[in-house]
């Protein structure tokens, strides 16, 4: 199916589209892959923030396909991720500023990452990581709240914790590292309960 | 810094500017597939960690909404704010735009709809944050954002047609679809009052959600008392919370885990995850041996009455037509089974019999019926017994002459009262 352009700077209104009724085919569009797209978008950028406006530019570019007439044919989450891809890549590339020859190895891994990431929600994946951050201390565990949970910036927490924010930052690599191999552990059953 | 490129990308995650030989470093990393493959592990470990601290099921809800709202923005324009300046441009050609589409609209009904479809209003004690933001005093709600009732509560309209009263520190934020009303409850209790044919509603929460179309019902969602240390997390604490919905007129459907349930009028359910029951208040239409049927608000609902369960037969052998009475019961495989019976009532009759601890007594044009008082204090040999204030008051009646009796169903109907009338 043919892809929208790289570079979309937002949906515009098509009024020869109009007309048609594309509101039972969008809403079921939505109610079907809205989930799933928004979680793939999520392991595509690591989980953040944007990934609200890139799942809703995408099903908006969907919108602006049906409003033009422009029927799916196949399978629409197809069309819906790979537009996710391109949205994601102009994201790196522009919000994150990343070097065009950084931006085209992150290319490499959206490429090679074309799933729907239903993993996310995996309660089995979320029991083993339960089981981890129950491992680590409670120094570390309020590190890892205070990033996550509270999403605090590393200057923030670093000023509470009249720390080094580069120090930190080391630190929490390294539990993340800790914490991903102990989940792998788990879930291949070597993991100790 | 290292220099391991794991921990480059771990920075680049973090949303750090990265230098150039840092960046350049990373790229050259990332054009060996094994550490592709490597770094495709660290995205989707990362993006599992952030879902564990964030209800996700909820955070895509909003965003769900939000797309509604942006697609309705783009026909007729943000209307919370007066507009100036580019915006105020923006919101002319909009304005020329959603005339354009009007002229069109003829050929499909919501474009027609859309133009002129109310907005959410909302009146009373409440605060409005969008995107967890908490918006100025005064600005109109749109999909997408949550609404916090203080103490005043609050009073929330959609679509014109579902008005929505939220009780005291009730959260929710507003999702669905122009005629396909619907919103997310966070917390708290709300009730809606739905007006027929005009368009769908439902209220979502992490068990599941309640359909309904014209009826007036509510919904509550509490945190269940603790039970000492729990070691829950976040999604673990929100499943644990207790759902009761409670219809006050019409029918509702509710899709609650894999159960899909239809509840009338005076039904309500509770769901808390390890915990589930229904209720059913009405009176008496009739009571059979494997079913009892109650008249709730204009409806008969029946329920089933499980051989097993020899107290629930041996109560609802006792019930007769008109008994005010609330049943509990749970469903299985599309049937509601009773496991519990309440009531109370009034019945006047002439003593037929008395023989203590039992007295029978023969309503006009009624059947007769037998009662014996309530049993108090445990067993005999812990002083336990028929309640003696009631016992004396049986004992003291005659054949013949016409009582009122009080009667309660506790393991079966028991008198609690004995008036002469005269």
């Amino acid at each position: 199916m043919d892809q929208p352009p790289l570079e979309s700077s937002g949906p515009q209104m098509r009024k020869k589209g109009a007309a048609a009724n594309v509101h039972a085919p969008f809403q079921d569009l939505v109610d079907r892959h809205y989930r799933g797209l928004w979680s793939y978008i999520s392991f595509l950028t690591g989980g953040a923030v944007e990934t609200d406006d890139l799942s809703q530019e995408a099903f908006l570019l969907a919108f602006d396909r049906l409003a033009a007439g422009k029927e799916f044919t196949g399978d629409p989450g197809l069309w819906l991720r790979g537009t996710a891809r391109n949205l994601v890549r102009a994201w790196w590339r522009r919000k994150r500023r990343v070097s065009s020859e950084l931006a085209e190895a992150i290319d490499l891994l959206a490429e090679e990452s074309d799933e729907p990431a239903e993993v996310l929600g995996d309660a089995e994946v979320q029991a083993a990581l339960d089981r981890c951050l129950g491992k680590l201390g409670a120094d570390d565990r309020r590190l890892i709240a205070q990033r996550y949970e509270e999403g605090l910036p590393f200057a923030r927490i670093a000023e509470q914790r009249k720390d080094s924010a580069g120090g930190l930052r080391v630190r929490l690599f390294r539990l993340r590292q800790g914490l991903m191999a102990c989940v792998q552990r788990q879930l291949s059953g070597k993991g100790t309960a | 810094m290292t220099g391991d490129w794991r921990e480059i990308f771990s920075r680049l995650l973090d949303e750090e500017d990265l230098s150039e030989a840092d960046a350049r470093l990373l790229a050259m990393a990332l054009r060996d597939p094994p550490h592709r493959r490597e770094a495709i592990e660290w995205l989707r470990f990362e993006a599992i960690l952030r879902s564990r601290f964030s209800p996700t099921p909820q955070i895509i809800g909003r965003s769900k909404a939000r797309l509604v709202e942006r697609v309705l923005e783009r026909e007729t324009g943000p209307s919370d704010r007066l507009p100036s300046g580019r915006s105020r441009r923006r919101r002319i050609s909009m304005i020329l735009a959603a005339a354009a589409a009007l002229a069109a609209a003829v050929l499909g009904t919501w474009w027609l709809t859309r133009d002129t479809y109310p907005r959410p209003e909302i009146r009373g004690d409440v605060r409005i944050l969008r995107g967890g933001v908490a918006t100025a005093s005064g600005t109109r709600p749109r999909r997408g954002d949550t609404l916090i009732a203080g103490p005043g509560g609050a009073s929330l309209t959609l679509g014109g047609y579902c008005r929505i009263r939220l009780d005291p520190r009730a959260e929710v934020v507003i999702a669905g679809y122009p005629q396909k009303e619907e919103i997310e409850l966070q917390n708290g209790r709300v009730v809606s009052q739905v007006d027929p044919g005009r368009g769908r509603y439902s209220v979502r929460t992490l068990h599941g959600s309640i359909e309904v179309a014209g009826t007036e019902f509510a919904v509550a969602l509490e945190d269940p008392k603790p039970k000492g240390e729990t070691s829950m997390n976040p999604a673990q604490k929100s499943l644990a919370r207790m759902l009761t919905v409670s219809v006050i007129a019409g029918t509702v459907v509710c899709h609650l885990g894999e159960k899909t349930l239809t509840l009338g009028t005076n039904e309500s359910y509770l769901f808390a995850g390890d915990r589930e029951e229904g209720k059913t208040h009405g009176t008496v239409v009739s009571a059979g041996e494997k079913e009892l049927q109650i008249k709730a608000g204009n409806a008969t609902v029946t329920l089933t009455v499980s051989a097993e369960k020899k107290l629930i037969v041996k109560e609802v052998s006792q019930l007769n037509p008109g008994d005010a009475v609330t049943a509990t019961w749970v469903a299985e495989e599309g049937r509601k089974f009773v496991t519990r019976l309440d009531g109370r009532g009034k019945v006047v009759g002439k003593v037929t019999r008395v023989e203590a601890p039992w007295i029978e007594i023969t309503p006009e044009n009624g059947k007769t019926q037998k009662f014996m008082p309530k049993w108090i204090g445990g067993m005999p040999a812990d002083g336990g017994g028929h309640d003696k204030k009631v016992l004396t008051a049986i004992r003291e009646q005659k054949v013949g002459s016409v009582v009122e009796i009080t009667w309660v169903i506790e393991e079966g109907k028991r008198v609690v009262d004995i008036k002469p009338v005269h």
